[in-house]
């Protein structure tokens, strides 16, 4: 048996490449089988409308990443017409909401403050793999020393705050702090972006602060769109690829994890190819990884039990339509067409449109987060987030996607009447076709919840956080590891770590 | 204007007063509670609202009063008796039913009747959920540790919570992969943590009525696990997560705290509400009743909820302002009502079969656990559920004390009732109609129940805040959720039983370990008292 590479990753995601690329540039021959015909997993613009910027660590361990992004501000969205502009930037953020009210005004800035400082102290913790409370290996009690350190030197005051706050629900953290509901609503919308939580549901707070994280520790701040879109982006790790001699192949769907002694040692393609290796890596999610790549038969009762109950289902769908001249949005210039424009104009409105959710329904309510792209020529396509669009919804994708598609569309004919008549084509990607299409299970973008006992060392399963699986030689590098998903690479760059630890 | 002199107040004569007060004077102070009502026993008590009937018109079931507490204050000797209830039962709409019993085959067989797998399951369930159950209860004796304090009470206080998880398996601890099941425990929603062991919609239904009694939250919020281990952690006999009646009504329990009570010198005061505490220099030094008396002592522990404690008696400039906002905030949600019902004799529900012990306890008609969100969903509207989640019971059937024979009385508890009604809040209208509803529930399950009914007395969170003084109608003194557990009870930084004012201490199930009726916080309150006036404790508690 030879052994022709390294180390295999299976999925060329962006976390696969990331993780593939510094590998390589550690000496490694490195192969990556992709399923579909084109590389970069979700990163595809049916998918993505606004990312974080990758962390200096991660493009840092790639030699440089040159990809531009271009910030972006945020727009609530109101029917009235009374929109809240928000940049990210504390001074004109509280001149804004000064203008709706001022006590939210310096109640802002403050709730900002401590959200960021909070954001801060666990941005350390994301970046670096998780430790496990009993692993008795002294760098794991010394990062769980550390993360305690870091929230204890915030004060005292500070400590007792973020204690409280773990299990803590936006909205009464928001109701306490606002009176003016749009803005509950934005910052809410925030909080419960690609989860499967409600506003009122306990924990959407750490929801937020998860994302501030990797988003520059800013609610509004951290917002990016990829100069060239994220074809730009993938090509940019392509080339980079190409460069580290990391060899890819598309079209090539890996059918099982071929074992040995207990042991990975390679991967047999669904054509019937073998290809073995010192070690894989999976940047499948981890039910996929497990069901699939491992197969049941190699697990036992406890972890089988756990991945079936790994929560993944998909709660967002994305809805492209592309018009024949630029909607007339009421009382937005072209400036606030260029930003994120969100529709969730009150925490109750969010909560109505969770609450089918929970059971697999639909509400024909939905909260939006739009983009318009080439709203200067004469195509603008405007990409439409859905949220909570269910995974494997009750009433059947089949039947209902008009429908849905339709009341979408009656929804932003509220804040935009003449969209209506500058629709050419709509296309919905929804989680379903998420699952089909991407390999991902559930269609979650976060290849599963965000929730505490799903997070951090418990991320994706106890006894698989440190993106080894329960197989001697089979790693995790997705998004269903810590710190989970989003445009970081870090999950890529913490295994491609726990791999070379390991050799 | 009577001047009065004592070592401690308690103020309010609920149970976890009483149970302070209780061992305070056992330990030989002279203490004195001074409660609002004419009555005493706060939740606790058994009221002859309707001639011939008592009722438990607030709390009705007994199960989670820690044994310890019992012994130590006697409470048998004055009268207390816990009559286990046999089983509970949740009635279905195809004429079926689902019961759980007192013992474990019988639970099992009953199980299989739905679903074998869940059958199983349910071994490996209670199996997980008991040792939940035991992990936290040496916590519930505990004072939080301040996690910020660097203080060596503090420091070990902090070191024995964490040794008592990370201990290795042999030790008694848990092992790794214990841990991360205990804290999976207190984050998961009960939907998502029973998805894990059951596949029928019935056993999950039934076993998730505990998580959401009392609570504001609904069975898929996350967090709503750990409020069923909460009904769970009791004990009657010595039977882990067993319930039953207290002989005589809820107010025996309060009743028997009193004899303890007065035995040792103790005495209570009704009709004595406190309007004011007297500070002097930032100490409390006394109350001022509602009749003008004044009353001094030492120690000042209160019973009333930390809104009611700081926001109403207590002078707002005599507090540090961010405490001050932090109670504001404290978040005590009413979201229960409940029917008492006298009734002329034993209503026939021909769902469950006539002697099976199924129908001895708690009987509930929520037969998924989408229809209990369903209810959640009504009330986070402000409205009271169409479909509400009913705990309901009958404790004449094992209690002939509480109606003359033949009748019969019913406690009805109903899940889901909001405090601030939507469009005009509550009116003796409204209530009544919420009355009706719940009574034509019901009766779609019995059906000579509307026949047999005499009497039955409305309880919205309204009455359960004018008359009792629990903050918006809030069993439990203040939600359960993480941010309000443990060392953030009531408000972090002082969940200590101490509160910013020197010799002023709280004993209410605002702090750790909530509640229910436990007496924990009360034993807890009592023993900080103690310790700051250096005199030795004794008994089982501590």
């Amino acid at each position: 048996m030879s052994e022709n590479y390294d180390v295999i990753v299976i999925g060329a995601g962006h976390n696969g490449l990331v993780c593939a690329n510094i590998l390589a540039k550690k000496n490694r021959k490195v192969l990556i089988c992709e399923a579909r015909e084109n590389c970069g997993g979700l990163v595809e613009e049916s998918i993505t409308n606004f990312v974080p910027q990758i962390p200096l660590s991660v493009s840092s361990s790639l030699g440089g990443l040159p990809v531009k992004y271009k910030a972006k501000s945020t727009i609530a969205l109101s029917e009235s017409g009374q929109h809240i502009r928000l940049v990210g930037n504390q001074h004109i953020d509280h001149k804004v909401i000064s203008g709706f009210s001022s006590k939210d005004a310096d109640r802002y800035v403050e709730f900002h403050d401590k959200m960021s400082s909070f954001s801060k102290a666990l941005g350390s913790f994301m970046m670096a793999s998780p430790p496990r409370i009993m692993n008795n290996t002294f760098s794991d009690y010394f990062k769980l020393f550390k993360l305690g350190m870091n929230v204890r030197m915030l004060g005292k005051k500070k400590f007792n705050e973020f204690a409280r706050m773990i299990g803590l629900n936006i909205a009464d953290e928001l109701e306490d702090n606002f009176e003016n509901t749009l803005l509950q609503g934005l910052i809410a919308h925030d909080a419960v972006l690609g989860s499967n939580l409600g506003p009122r549901s306990p924990g959407s707070l750490i929801n937020l602060l998860y994302r501030m994280a990797t988003h520059d520790n800013s609610i509004f701040g951290g917002i990016y769109e990829i100069d060239g879109g994220s074809k730009a982006f993938v090509d940019t790790l392509l080339d980079i690829s190409n460069k580290n001699k990391v060899e890819i192949k598309t079209s090539s769907s890996v059918k099982r994890c071929i074992t040995e002694n207990d042991k990975a040692i390679g991967v047999e393609l669904h054509s019937g190819e073998k290809i073995y290796a010192k070690k894989i890596i999976s940047n499948a999610d981890p039910r996929s990884t497990y069901f699939c790549l491992l197969g049941t038969e190699n697990l036992d009762t406890d972890v089988k039990r756990r991945i079936k109950h790994h929560r993944s289902k998909g709660k967002v769908a994305k809805l492209s339509l592309s018009l024949n001249k630029q909607p007339e949005f009421i009382n937005c210039d072209k400036n606030d067409l260029e930003s994120r424009m969100v529709i969730a104009p009150s925490i109750d409105y969010i909560e109505e449109a969770f609450n089918p959710s929970k059971f697999d329904k639909l509400s024909m309510e939905p909260i939006l987060e739009m983009k318009l792209k080439n709203s200067d020529q004469s195509n603008p396509v405007l990409d439409i987030q859905v949220q909570y669009a269910s995974y494997g919804a009750q009433e059947g994708w089949d039947k209902i996607k008009d429908n849905y598609v339709d009341a979408v569309i009656k929804l932003i004919g509220k804040y935009a009447p003449d969209i209506q008549s500058c629709i050419e084509t709509k296309t919905i990607v929804t989680p379903d076709d998420i699952e089909k299409n991407f390999y991902v299970s559930g269609g979650h973008w976060h290849h599963g919840e965000i929730q505490i006992d799903q997070l951090f060392m418990l991320r994706p399963i106890p006894g698989a956080s440190q993106y080894r699986t329960h197989l001697d030689g089979l790693y995790m590098c997705g998004a269903g590891t810590h710190p989970g998903g989003g445009l970081t690479g870090i999950p890529g760059k913490n295994a491609a770590q726990a791999i070379l630890e390991d050799a | 204007m009577a001047k009065n002199t004592h070592d401690v107040i308690v103020i309010g004569a609920g149970h976890n007063g009483l149970t302070a007060a209780s061992y305070m004077a056992k330990a030989g102070l002279d203490v004195v509670v001074l409660e609002k009502n004419e009555w005493i026993g706060g939740a606790a008590v058994s009221r002859e609202l309707y001639p011939g009937w008592k009722y438990s018109n607030c709390s009705y079931v007994c199960s989670l009063l820690r044994p310890e507490i019992m012994r130590d204050l006697e409470l048998y000797k004055y009268g207390l008796q816990i009559i286990p209830y046999e089983g509970s039962a949740t009635m279905m709409r195809n004429g079926d039913y689902y019961a759980h019993y007192h013992d474990h085959d019988m639970t099992i067989n009953s199980i299989r009747r739905h679903s074998h797998k869940d059958a199983e399951a349910y071994e490996r369930y209670s199996r997980d959920v008991l040792r939940q159950c035991k992990i936290i209860k040496p916590l519930l004796k505990m004072t939080p540790p301040d996690l910020t304090s660097f203080k060596p009470k503090d420091l070990f206080g902090a070191l024995e919570f964490a040794k008592h998880f990370a201990a290795k398996d042999e030790l008694g601890g848990l092992g790794e992969k214990e841990i991360y099941d205990t804290i999976r425990f207190y984050t998961m929603s009960i939907r998502d943590y029973l998805d894990e062991y059951f596949e029928s919609d019935i056993t999950k239904a039934h076993l998730a009525g505990s998580a959401i009694i009392g609570t504001a939250l609904g069975p898929c919020s996350p967090g709503s696990a750990y409020v069923l281990l909460h009904h769970y952690m009791g004990e009657v006999d010595g039977s882990v997560g067993a319930w039953g009646y207290s002989r005589g009504g809820m107010g025996s329990i309060t009743k028997a705290m009193t004899g303890c009570l007065n035995a040792h010198g103790g005495k209570v005061k009704p009709d004595n509400e406190v309007v004011n505490v007297i500070t002097k220099n930032g100490r409390a030094i006394g109350v001022a009743t509602k009749k003008g008396d004044e009353y001094y002592a030492k120690k000042i522990v209160s019973n009333l909820d930390v809104k009611r404690t700081f926001l109403k008696i207590t002078e707002e400039s005599s507090l540090p302002g961010e405490f001050v906002e932090r109670v504001k905030n404290f978040k005590i949600r009413g979201s229960s009502g409940k029917l008492n019902i006298a009734l002329d004799g034993l209503p026939e529900f021909p769902c469950i079969p006539e002697g099976d012990p199924g129908g001895g306890g708690d009987m509930h008609f929520t037969e998924t656990i989408e229809e209990m969100e369903g209810a959640y969903d009504d009330w986070k509207r402000g409205e009271w559920s169409r479909n509400p989640y009913v705990d309901m019971c009958i404790p004449s059937k094992s209690d002939p004390t509480m109606a003359a024979p033949g009748k019969h009385y019913m406690s009805v508890f109903i899940q889901y009732v909001p405090f601030n009604l939507a469009n005009g809040g509550w009116n003796e209208e409204r209530k009544q109609e919420f009355g009706r509803h719940i009574v034509d529930c019901i009766a779609e399950f019995s059906p000579n129940f509307k026949d047999l009914i005499n009497h039955y007395e409305v309880r919205t969170p309204l009455e359960l805040d004018n008359e009792v003084g629990l903050t918006e109608g809030n069993i439990f003194q203040g939600e359960l959720t993480m941010d309000q557990l443990m060392f953030n009870r009531p408000v972090p930084g002082y969940a200590q039983y101490r509160t910013p004012l020197k010799n002023m201490y709280m004993c209410s199930s605002s702090t750790h370990p909530g509640g229910g009726v436990m007496g924990a916080p009360g034993a807890n309150a009592a023993r900080e008292v103690l310790i700051d006036m250096n005199i030795p404790q004794t008994g089982n508690y501590y």
